[in-house]
């Protein structure tokens, strides 16, 4: 029998007052990955990760946590997590090995415990400094730390590179991407900067306003999105012109001729284009297959009225 | 639960929770010293503990408990580490209990060491009074049941500051609540319904009329712990965040 996933959400809903935060959340966060929850702010990110940590009570669906469920067995759930929600909260008046002490007391963990974690999260230099003097990053870092005493089999992280300047988001992302390997353990976690998660997940779940658009890996996402050829050529009008009568749609993106078309579109399909290009006595000048980058993805969806039913993958 | 209570104690190391407990203790030495080498400083050690626990039932005391319970809940309002705290693999009412178990050591420690300052005090002071010596011999068994009898009694007063300072994100609710309180207690002291208001209830153990200081400890007890209950399951199951 294989072992349950890190984290099932079924039919998760949350509603405040007339306002339906999460609407029928439903994802399957697969073991060993880098499972991104994106969104623009306001999607319901916070929500969803405060009622997996059984902060808030949802309306409806369901929570298990590495085959626990959240509502009947919440500390069994919960000793399989270690999660940042949020700012990484810690005590200022303690130092970040006292902060970390906190925890592994309640946990039941040893002294070397805490030494590992500030080993993997490389704040063992400032262990002994009162954590009102951290920056930002390193704060991020303690609070990481902590999430990672017992290596949980899930760990969940709410915007762990918000507020972080390019060198620290830079260092986030290797200390992430490092995690699954290192730490055995598996990542879920919360964004709204669609360049990082493109660079560190292998999962996504795309959020709108409570609902989920997509849920699946980056390859399948990929997938779901047509291929494009990018196309400079002069006289560009013939190109053009060329491109519609081989069955493309055409747009222009500055002086670059942007084919759609509903069958595949293969590297054949760009040969052939290319030499009719050429019998035409047109100058191409580049002339690439284009697959759409997160951001395109999501700003599509976001903006399609009915994306969910046509490119959901669970 | 020992494991919650080793950690909320590692909480309070460096906090002001500790700096506030320390104030009461420091203020009644300062003034039992004053008032004994005053002219009008009491001779006998009967009226010294009855009127520094009286200072100690009717003002400092309800001050104490408002003080002591912001601050303790302040320690998780401020850096906002309620998510982190209530996402522990523990019950939360146990979380909650470790808290009000905490309130309520770090109060009866802050009780013993107002006692001992106002005895030590006036200890101090004496050489240097009018009286030299008092009458009679301190009683301390007087002292400690006093005590001990007002800290029951401001249970329900001590339950209510913790239970509004843990709900409540803002300093200013709990503390305005407790100020409030202390007042009004002021104007209750002569009405019949004094008996029932809190804030009053530990200095009530110094009625002249012995039932009404029984029935201010019993309703201290019993409304303090049914406060706690009540407050520490609500607050289990309420939405954080």
């Amino acid at each position: 029998m294989s072992s349950p996933l890190p984290l099932e959400i079924k039919g998760l809903s949350r509603r405040f007052g007339a306002v339906q935060a999460l609407r029928d959340v439903t994802l399957n966060v697969p073991e060993g990955s880098i499972y991104a929850f994106l969104g623009p702010n306001g999607a319901g990110k916070t929500t969803a990760i405060r009622c997996m940590l059984g902060l808030i009570q949802a309306n409806g669906g369901e929570v298990r946590i590495a085959g626990h469920d959240l509502r009947r067995k919440r500390t069994k759930a919960l000793a399989s997590v270690g999660a940042v929600v949020e700012t990484p909260a810690l005590f200022p008046n303690l130092t970040g090995r006292e902060n970390l002490a906190l925890t592994a007391r309640v946990l039941g963990h040893e002294k070397a415990e805490i030494d590992r974690v500030l080993d993997v999260t490389e704040m063992s230099h400032a262990a002994e400094r009162r954590v009102g003097q951290y920056s930002l990053g390193m704060r991020q870092r303690v609070g990481i730390a902590r999430a990672l005493l017992g290596r949980p089999r899930l760990l969940v992280l709410d915007e762990p590179s918000n507020g972080l300047d390019p060198a620290g988001i830079r260092d986030m992302r290797s200390l992430i991407k490092a995690l699954p390997e290192r730490e055995n353990t598996t990542v879920f976690m919360s964004s709204h900067l669609l360049s990082e998660v493109e660079q560190t997940a292998t999962h996504v779940s795309l959020m709108r306003a409570g609902s989920t658009l997509f849920s699946g890996s980056l390859d399948e996402l990929a997938a779901l999105q047509p291929t494009t050829i990018r196309l400079k050529a002069d006289p560009a009008s013939g190109a053009e012109q060329i491109a519609s009568n081989a069955g493309f749609s055409t747009a222009k993106e500055d002086d670059t001729l942007v084919l759609t078309r509903d069958e595949d579109i293969t590297l054949d399909t760009i040969a052939e284009l290319n030499r009719t290009l050429i019998a035409a006595d047109i100058a191409v000048h580049e002339l690439r297959l284009a697959k759409s980058g997160l951001e395109e993805i999501f700003l599509k969806m976001a903006h399609d009225e009915t994306p969910a039913k046509k490119g959901e993958v669970q | 639960m020992i494991s919650l209570l080793r950690a909320e104690a590692l909480k309070l190391r460096r906090s002001l929770v500790l700096l506030v407990a320390a104030t009461p203790a420091l203020m009644v030495f300062a003034l039992g010293f004053l008032v004994t080498i005053s002219d009008n400083g009491p001779d006998n050690w009967q009226i010294q503990i009855m009127s520094g626990s009286a200072i100690w039932g009717f003002f400092l005391l309800p001050m104490s408990a408002i003080g002591l319970t912001a601050l303790q809940a302040q320690l998780e309002h401020a850096p906002n580490t309620w998510s982190h705290t209530l996402a522990l693999p523990r019950p939360k009412w146990q979380v909650f209990l470790a808290k009000a178990i905490w309130a309520q050591l770090i109060l009866a420690i802050v009780s013993v060491l107002v006692m001992l300052a106002g005895i030590s005090s006036t200890m101090l002071g004496l050489p240097f009074s009018e009286h030299g010596a008092m009458t009679d011999d301190i009683n301390w068994s007087q002292a400690v049941s006093l005590y001990s009898r007002m800290y029951v009694a401001a249970l329900f007063v001590t339950a209510l500051q913790w239970l509004i300072a843990t709900r409540f994100r803002s300093f200013a609710v709990a503390v305005s609540v407790g100020i409030g309180g202390t007042f009004v207690a002021v104007a209750a002291t002569s009405s019949k319904w004094g008996l029932y208001f809190p804030w009053l209830m530990p200095v009530n153990i110094l009625a002249s009329e012995p039932e009404s200081a029984n029935l201010a400890m019993t309703y201290g007890l019993t409304g303090g712990v049914v406060i706690y209950l009540i407050g520490i399951i609500w607050l289990a199951r309420r939405d954080w965040g």
